[in-house]
């Protein structure tokens, strides 16, 4: 209540704009109450399912002796490696097969629109049971794929899983199989989006085919681009179903990410201190891309 | 009117945040209900066993059980979860609980002490359950009973009859000594493949990860004569020439034949379920297990259960004399921070006795083994000449002069951790694939457990 007659007596003084005023947005009276009784729901659930777990999370991760027991575990070293490569080499290829594949979708014709909803389903039906089907049928001796080679052949197929090289190349490419349609539904949206007056411009003075993706099509895309690499940057980090469920982090550990390994060190060794260390080690390189990811989308350059 | 009504919706808003904020009153609040945490089992009818159980503990006190099934591979992340934020049930059976649960959180002192519900039925206990169930407290600085004993397993071999006798062998030909025995089926893998079948004679574990090949490495270690890795009273003995040996020994015998193609090459990534597929699947010949389950699972198939699947006991040691088994005994245990100890308590002194763990036990196929030598005496069942697989189990584990061990976690929570860590299944792999020789893969391991060692001062009563 003082404050509203502090307001009052301000604002009839001079008419200068009251700090109280600014502080509440501007709201008199009730309106705060009402401003407070729709806010607090909803940051109740912020406090209960956001700020306490990751505190929580946090103040598990705390320990510096976890992070020596962590640096000090040959397979942490060998886990950032696999990070650094599942991301690379998963997130690039995805994206750039989805853009080329974009550009496919985008040509007229029913059998085209067609091929589109076989090509989504990948995407549509959920991921576990779809990534323990990749290791099923990847398996070495009585999977689908080794036992046609078998059948027709009468050799032994490749050791999907059951070499490093090949078991971490195998959840690369079951990893790009089930997140390259998303992308791609995204960046045919971005290209539908493109007016078609600057292809029709384009093409009268000469630049159709690759010259009209090169000089039109990609420095319109090339912020959505940026944005969808960051984004999908972000969220493989924290993936751990491919992993987990097509090669399970084998053979012999070799092809863990950071994702999976936390989940290892604190619930498979017990450590759940560990585990969160093994998480929060991946914040120096999440951090700045969050950071650059909501640098790029607060200065509105995401725009065709 | 309006303002009245304004004020009521503010009021809601708040009273909906105000229980948001309010944590959810526990169920077991009065002190008469007994939260329950239990492994699902493998078969129904094991589950409806542990139903009837708590119903009729309940029909006799008075009280009330909370009983949640979970699976056995998410209940440990459950326990492990549960302990460390403190919220906990009042009982808990992990399958794995001897391996991954109760060995550190004794140590730790985050268990409470079950000698008074273990001292009811001491006598009827085997010594390899009475001395698995007793760990070291590091806070309390001495032994006790943490874990309560409910069952125990064995690793045996599940070899498949009609692949032995398409490969022009008997079942009786098969040798009755160790390092003979494992060969013989590189011989019948040699014979099967002479006719085009793509089968391999070995089914060995040989993985980084669940439980199947800790289990065969650490049996095969005993049997070369490594069981003094870790003696009862907790401590390592890494340097003893013999333990070396015995793991060199063991390493060679299990990696030698992955190299030569005797074994499946995907066996270095199998999970536990996965010796048990190859086996169904008929690509390999013969497959160590711990437990009868790869048999029973097979039950309804009587003519694969009783004629073509055969249970045999691991064959006798490199030195011609019987090989010591080392059992793994499952126990159930109380998280300190239960809200009802008693009540827990008295449920579990209910659920050990004699004849209700053998009408549990029973309903698990015979799965799993008593740790009861009366239960085996008293109830034909066990030792049912009828079933070809059952009496072969119980009789490797149960009864006078049958050379039985527990694991090594017992003796001190650092094996935990190793098996954990799978220190011995990187060593498998490092000479299987990362072309080192089996010394140097023991070495590295041996160097690795003492590290694990070390975070565990030596138990000092």
């Amino acid at each position: 209540m003082a404050s509203t007659s502090t307001l009052t007596t301000t604002a009839g003084a001079g008419g200068a704009r009251p700090r109280r005023a600014r502080w509440y947005g501007g709201l008199l009276g009730s309106d705060v109450a009402w401003g407070a009784a729709f806010v607090l729901p909803y940051l109740a659930v912020f406090v209960l399912f956001v700020i306490y777990p990751v505190g929580y999370g946090l103040w598990l991760g705390a320990d510096p002796s976890s992070y020596t027991k962590l640096f000090a575990d040959p397979i942490y070293v060998e886990t950032l490696i696999n990070t650094v490569i599942y991301l690379a080499i998963g997130v690039n290829v995805k994206l750039f097969l989805a853009l080329l594949l974009s550009g496919f979708f985008m040509r007229p014709g029913w059998w085209v629109k067609g091929l589109l909803l076989v090509f989504i389903l990948p995407w549509a039906v959920p991921a576990i049971p779809t990534f323990i089907s990749w290791h099923w049928m990847l398996n070495g001796q009585w999977g689908l794929i080794n036992n046609a080679i078998w059948n027709l052949f009468q050799v032994d197929g490749p050791p999907w899983l059951d070499t490093a090289h090949y078991a971490m190349g195998s959840v690369i490419v079951a990893y790009i199989w089930k997140w390259l349609p998303f992308w791609t539904v995204i960046f045919l949206a971005g290209r539908m989006a493109i007016p078609k007056e600057l292809y029709e411009a384009a093409s009268v003075d000469g630049a159709t085919g690759l010259r009209s993706f090169a000089h039109v099509t990609f420095p319109l895309l090339a912020n959505l681009y940026i944005v969808c690499t960051l984004l999908s940057t972000i969220w493989t980090l924290g993936d751990f179903n491919t992993v987990h469920f097509v090669s399970g982090g084998g053979p012999a550990l070799q092809t863990h990410v950071l994702a999976t390994l936390g989940i290892r060190n604190a619930f498979e060794l017990g450590d759940p201190h560990m585990g969160m260390a093994t998480v929060i080690s991946a914040l120096p390189l999440l951090i700045p891309l969050v950071i650059f990811l909501m640098r790029k989308l607060s200065t509105g350059e995401v725009h065709l | 009117m309006r303002s009245w009504y304004r004020r009521g919706l503010v009021a809601a808003f708040g009273f909906c945040a105000a229980m948001a904020f309010t944590p959810p009153i526990p169920a077991h609040a009065a002190g008469k209900t007994v939260v329950i945490w239990w492994n699902q089992g493998f078969y129904q009818a094991e589950d409806q066993a542990m139903k009837d159980a708590v119903a009729a503990w309940e029909k006799a006190t008075g009280d009330k059980v909370q009983l949640t099934f979970t699976n056995g591979s998410d209940l440990p992340a459950k326990v492990v979860a549960a302990i460390t934020t403190g919220e906990v049930p009042d009982v808990i059976y992990a399958d794995v609980g001897d391996f991954v649960l109760i060995p550190q959180n004794a140590w730790n002192g985050k268990l409470v002490d079950v000698s008074d519900v273990v001292d009811t039925q001491k006598s009827e206990y085997n010594k390899a359950a009475l001395e698995a169930g007793r760990y070291y407290n590091n806070v309390t600085h001495k032994r006790s009973y943490y874990g309560v004993p409910l069952k125990e397993q064995a690793l045996h071999v599940e070899v498949w009859k009609p692949l032995v006798e398409e490969a022009g062998y008997k079942m009786s030909d098969i040798p009755k000594q160790w390092d003979q025995y494992f060969d013989f089926f590189e011989d019948v893998q040699k014979k099967l493949r002479a006719k085009g079948k793509r089968i391999y004679g070995l089914g060995y574990s040989l993985a980084t990860k669940d439980s199947d090949s800790t289990y065969l490495f650490n049996q095969f270690l005993v049997a070369y004569g490594g069981g003094g890795i870790v003696t009862p009273d907790g401590k390592l003995h890494a340097d003893d020439p013999k333990v070396r040996e015995a793991a060199i020994k063991a390493l060679t015998k299990l990696t030698k034949p992955y190299k030569e193609g005797f074994v499946p090459p995907g066996a270095i990534n199998w999970g536990d379920p996965d010796n048990n597929n190859a086996f169904y699947a008929r690509q390999i010949v013969m497959t160590p297990n711990a437990t009868i389950s790869i048999a029973v699972a097979q039950m309804e198939k009587t003519d694969q259960y009783m004629h073509e699947i055969v249970t045999q006991q691991l064959p006798l040691g490199p030195d011609g004399k019987p090989v010591t088994s080392l059992v793994a005994v499952k126990q159930a245990f109380i998280p300190k921070g239960a809200k009802n100890v008693e009540g827990a308590k008295d449920f579990l002194k209910a659920f050990i006795q004699p004849k209700n763990l053998d009408n549990y036990l029973k309903q698990a196929r015979g799965r799993w083994t008593p740790v009861m030598p009366s239960i085996v005496k008293d109830d034909p069942y066990w030792l049912d000449p009828k079933d070809p697989h059952r009496h072969v189990s119980v009789s490797q584990q149960v009864g006078e002069n049958v050379p039985i061990m527990p694991w090594f976690m017992s003796f001190n929570p650092a094996y935990a951790d190793v098996n954990a860590e799978q220190i011995w299944g990187k060593a498998e792999a490092n000479v299987m694939t990362g072309g080192m020789t089996p010394e140097k893969a023991v070495d590295i391991a041996l160097t690795q457990i003492k590290a694990d060692f070390a975070k565990y001062p030596e138990p000092t009563e």
